[in-house]
């Protein structure tokens, strides 16, 4: 549960830091913490790297196969 | 060594200045170029520090060497040569991305002066905002120019039309007159053209320049205040003073101040011994170094910056979006791996409740 959300996260942190982070934070609704326990949906997985793509500025869904 | 480009039309000025100015060869090199044509070459050749030009020019005038610099070398200073400057006016034009003017006739100690001083600013490797539309219509009203400005931005088109120095119509899509002006003002990454001929006559705007550009401010007042206030309320702010809170908990003595700002205003929402202009300053702090490390080629700004105080003390700086998180530590009471490992994680998830309303 929540580990793909946890990964994308860890991604978007590690590469924008905090403020990736946060914007990731903002534009799900969610926090890192809660993401842990918030089931590994398609499509909130689809969004969510969606938007992380957004924020990293590239499409993130090949280093995430 | 820095370069620093002369351009004006009068061959008996630019070989006086170079003669005069060349008793300061061991501070900076002059170039000098007749004209917008001659300098954009010139500007292309080396990299220079700081661009005087005059604004009344043959074959290419200094507005549109201006519109071309902005384009092409956004991060030179540039010094006017007018022959119409006021204090008032130097004010504006600084405040709007232009480091400043020089009046004719031109004394050759004072064009020292002020290009040492506009090295400094370059030395600081100040990274200038490029000159804004506003202060290039206060250039057209001052140097009593006729011309046609198109702006493009994206794809939309606006287009002023000035008739001696004065703004007579202006057209963005489907607004006219003064509507249009502050359309146009809010464009982001606009592109100027200049035409040196006004096919309009009729007056559809009565307001000077000046007093346009001064409504423009005052309107985007109330739009600041209210995404300030858009922001306040998205965020929780009980819950966003507990994430301050969880920073106490965990630092004990050591937290000296914190505040959480928002980074548009540069003004605090929550914080412990709140330090009013320590906010301002690393908020520019902040904002220099994302702007520098962008523009350098380096890696960007990850999770934090740190700044060693003298007296013990460190500040740490954490960019979150909108908002940024700055605390000033005392080393001598909390060890710094506490600090980033385990209170920063801490007070970050709960600054996430706060924002999402967890």
């Amino acid at each position: 549960m929540g580990l793909i959300l946890t990964k994308i996260f860890d991604l978007v942190e590690s590469h924008e830091g905090y403020d990736g982070r946060i914007r990731l934070v903002e534009a799900l609704a969610i926090s890192k913490d809660k993401a842990k326990s918030v089931p590994d949906e398609p499509q909130i997985i689809e969004f969510a790297k969606q938007q992380a793509s957004l924020i990293l500025g590239k499409d993130i869904s090949r280093i995430m196969k | 060594m820095k370069n620093v480009l002369i351009v004006d039309d009068e061959k008996a000025f630019l070989s006086s200045a170079a003669e005069g100015l060349k008793v300061f060869e061991k501070n900076f090199t002059v170039f000098t170029a007749e004209n917008g044509v001659e300098a954009l070459a010139k500007l292309s050749e080396r990299k220079f520090d700081l661009l005087v030009t005059d604004l009344k020019m043959p074959v290419m005038d200094g507005f549109e060497l201006l519109i071309k610099v902005r384009r092409l070398f956004p991060t030179i200073p540039v010094i006017v040569i007018t022959a119409f400057g006021t204090a008032d006016i130097e004010e504006r034009l600084v405040a709007r991305g232009i480091l400043g003017y020089l009046e004719k006739p031109l004394d050759i100690e004072l064009l020292a002066e002020r290009i040492f001083d506009g090295l400094a600013v370059s030395s600081q490797e100040f990274i200038q905002e490029v000159f804004t539309l506003a202060s290039f219509m206060e250039l057209v009203r001052l140097e009593k120019k006729t011309c046609t400005l198109v702006v493009k931005s994206k794809d939309r088109s606006g287009t002023l039309f000035f008739l001696e120095g004065e703004l007579i119509d202006t057209e963005a899509g489907e607004l006219n007159g003064e509507e249009a002006v502050y359309e146009i003002m809010d464009w982001d990454d606009s592109v100027i053209n200049i035409f040196n001929s006004c096919e309009r006559n009729k007056k559809a705007i009565n307001s000077p320049i000046e007093t346009i550009i001064k409504r423009k401010a005052e309107r985007d007042q109330p739009h600041k205040r209210s995404t300030r206030r858009k922001q306040e309320e998205k965020m929780n702010i009980k819950k966003l003073q507990k994430s301050v809170d969880v920073l106490k908990e965990n630092l004990g003595d050591g937290l000296v101040a914190t505040d959480i700002w928002v980074v548009a205003d540069g003004t605090a929402i929550v914080g412990y011994n709140s330090r009013p202009e320590a906010v301002a300053l690393f908020n520019q702090m902040a904002e220099f170094l994302t702007k520098a490390l962008d523009g350098s080629g380096f890696p960007k700004l990850g999770k934090y910056f740190m700044v060693d105080l003298v007296g013990e003390k460190f500040v740490v700086v954490l960019p979150l979006g909108e908002f940024r998180w700055g605390m000033l530590i005392d080393r001598a009471k909390v060890q710094l791996g506490l600090v980033l490992n385990i209170a920063i994680p801490k007070a970050i998830a709960a600054f996430e409740d706060a924002i999402t309303g967890q």
